[in-house]
């Protein structure tokens, strides 16, 4: 089971390589009206995204609502099937894997999701919900499971464990219970944790310690993270590269640093520069562009972000710009990225 | 910005206690709050989940559930607010004081035209005005608000979703409230959304003179809008004041916790977060003396014991806290601030 990990495999460091991804969702429709239109509407949520994921890295993606950075985070671990592209696991194609063989690589593919309420049984303990990952990757060690759930709760400051054990989630603090979803996802000791805004619930002053905890959890287990988020200054304090996502296509990947330092894309520039900071000295004077994300089903032709885009010219409507590397290692898709430069 | 030297109450807030009975016992959501709301402000609420803030704006709108138990005084533009009636309240709630909601999409009815919902308004608090009229002055505050005045005949989906926000922006002013309350209404906005809101927001202000409350968990936010924060913790104002005052300086232990655990997206800023000891507690068993003392870095002795109270230490700032305050078991001299 263990024959993929300690970098054996892929010779260039990448856990997971995605290539012209795509998800399009058919939109529910009458039947008469199928026949009467003579096709099918699709909701784009993801069209034709490549990225890798280097082991021991966080990339973040980021974006609003209806970028498709959930669906690209879904589709990375498989919990949805692609329409188009490729995603190579520690060099594994996934879509050839039979159920069965799915289901024993998802010990290496692990998720946290938003909201820890409503990601645990309200009826099952903590022990239990714990228990639950290792009863299905690990059933012929059942006898040292108790001590694996204790040493897990401990690692993420849940001790004394013996006490954490019994609890249900009602009993325990938001917090805690995030700490209870990260548990569980690393109990089984994957490589990959897909976290889909796993700390946007929590309070601000308990946020920097379930971001302190991630951090440290992947320094000690050799985690790779795959951290969804629409908090860009979150995100600064834990992902090394980010993606940007705009209306299902990347706009913009690179270093986090290089990103925010110099941003390639208007989309960047407008979503970065409107992101509030806590300091009333250094209040926004920028301009947000106009309009508004526009229907994923019918999206501008080109470049998606032509209408609103400040320096759009007529080449954007009609071609869409590829991602170019205009700096080492960071990758922008605009004509005319250039002049940022 | 606002001028300093003439600033008049709109409201004060005085020895506000609300209490909810439940049945594991009652919960002390507000405790002894005492406070202004300038006219013409715009007041940052913010706090941690569970902290009362929105409590607080409930008790503002005497909305509360029957099972709160509020007291102390509320004074309106002079009235006393806890003891209108329910006809009185009815006419104060759209008229002198109004709520911008969260979600646009949910609270405007999706069979009803844009102009309806307006018009449903106006009826209701001014019955005597005629459609036609009220049709006008719908118009006028529609186009002030940047919409063209022929989508009063819209229905809410053919709005974009910014419209359809700028629409329950116009619902909030259209009876020329004084008090605006907006409890976390930006907050599932995506950001460029949530930027041109708050640009919205600070030019009703300007051009109507009107005061906002604005109540949010997002900190940065309100170091983006705001005149004035209002830092509140389990119950209890922590601190007030300007906002400069406070980002820069901030006294209460709280305060200076909190400002270091929010992320800033600028790069050459800190590069940690301060890691906030414990969470914060549960109301049906509040901490003895000063709520925040088991997670204070600088509790003294007496901040288990007694709760301080809210004070001024500066010229625009009013901090709860000991060591800030004389009191009997004081070894040193109050700590002096310099201003």
């Amino acid at each position: 089971m263990n024959n993929h990990e300690n970098g054996t495999s892929p010779k260039n460091g990448n856990l997971v390589e995605v290539k012209d991804l795509r998800k399009w969702f058919p939109v529910q429709s009458g039947f008469l009206e199928r026949i009467m239109a003579g096709r099918v509407d699709y909701v784009r949520a993801v069209d034709d995204v490549s990225f890798t994921i280097r082991r021991g890295e966080v990339l973040g993606l980021a974006g609003e609502s209806g970028s498709g950075k959930t669906t690209i985070g879904k589709l990375v671990i498989r919990l949805e099937n692609p329409t188009r592209g490729t995603v190579l696991f520690d060099g594994i194609d996934l879509s050839t894997l039979n159920s069965d063989e799915m289901r024993k690589m998802r010990r290496r593919m692990q998720v946290i999701f938003q909201d820890p309420m409503a990601s645990l049984n309200p009826r099952m303990s903590i022990g239990e919900a714990i228990q639950h990952p290792l009863q299905i990757h690990f059933p012929d060690q059942s006898k040292s499971h108790r001590e694996m759930i204790y040493q897990i709760l401990e690692k993420v400051g849940l001790g004394p464990p013996q006490f954490f054990y019994e609890k249900f989630p009602h009993q325990i603090s938001g917090g805690q219970r995030q700490r209870v979803v990260i548990a569980r996802a690393l109990v089984t000791q994957p490589d990959l944790v897909l976290a889909d805004e796993p700390i946007a619930m929590a309070d601000v002053s308990v946020r920097a310690l379930l971001l302190d905890l991630m951090i440290q959890l992947k320094n000690e287990f050799n985690l790779t993270y795959l951290f969804i988020t629409h908090d860009l200054a979150t995100a600064k304090y834990i992902c090394d590269r980010i993606g940007i996502l705009y209306l299902g296509r990347m706009a913009e990947i690179g270093k986090l640093r290089e990103v925010y330092s110099l941003p390639l894309h208007p989309y960047t520039q407008a979503l970065l520069a409107a992101v509030p900071v806590p300091n009333p000295h250094e209040r926004r004077t920028q301009l947000m562009p106009s309009g508004e994300i526009p229907d994923a089903i019918n999206p501008p032709s080109g470049c998606r972000f032509h209408p609103r885009c400040p320096i759009a010219q007529d080449v954007c409507s009609v071609d869409i710009p590829e991602l170019r590397e205009l700096r080492s290692g960071h990758l922008v898709a605009c004509h005319f990225a250039e002049q940022f430069l | 910005m606002m001028k300093e030297e003439k600033q008049k109450n709109l409201v004060e807030i005085r020895e506000l206690n609300v209490v909810y009975q439940t049945r594991v016992g009652p919960v002390s959501a507000i405790d002894d709050i005492s406070m202004d709301i300038f006219q013409g402000e715009i007041l940052g609420l913010v706090g941690e989940s569970g902290c009362g803030k929105s409590t607080f704006g409930k008790a503002l709108m005497r909305m509360l559930p029957d099972s709160a138990k509020i007291d102390g005084k509320i004074n309106f533009d002079g009235e006393d607010v806890l003891s209108y009636n329910q006809e009185q309240l009815r006419d104060f709630r759209g008229r002198r004081i109004s709520m911008i909601f969260q979600d646009p999409m949910t609270s405007l009815n999706p069979v009803q035209r844009i102009g309806d919902h307006l018009i449903e308004t106006i009826s209701v608090h001014e019955p005597d005005v005629k459609k036609k009229s009220a049709m006008t002055r719908i118009r006028t505050l529609i186009e002030r608000l940047g919409i063209q005045k022929e989508r009063v005949d819209d229905y809410p989906h053919q709005l974009s979703g910014g419209m359809r926000q700028r629409v329950m922006i116009g619902l909030g002013l259209l009876l020329n409230p004084h008090l605006i309350l907006a409890d976390e209404a930006t907050t599932s906005l995506d950001v460029i959304v949530e930027a041109k809101l708050l640009d919205q927001l600070r030019e009703i202000r300007d051009e109507f003179g009107v005061s906002i409350l604005v109540i949010t968990h997002n900190i940065a936010l309100v170091a983006e809008l705001a005149d004035r924060i209002a830092v509140m913790y389990a119950g209890r104002m922590a601190e007030i004041g300007s906002v400069y005052k406070v980002f820069d300086e901030p006294l209460h232990p709280y305060t200076q916790g909190l400002l270091q655990s929010v992320p800033n997206i600028k790069l050459d800023e800190r590069e940690t977060l301060y890691k906030m000891p414990g969470e914060p507690p549960n109301l049906t068993f509040p901490p003895s003396g000063c709520r925040f003392h088991p997670r204070c870095p600088e509790a003294l002795p007496i901040c288990t014991s007694h709760a301080p109270s809210l004070l001024p230490v500066r010229e625009n700032q009013l901090v709860n806290c000991w060591l800030y305050q004389d009191h009997p078991e004081k070894e040193r001299p109050t700590l002096k601030v310099a201003s």
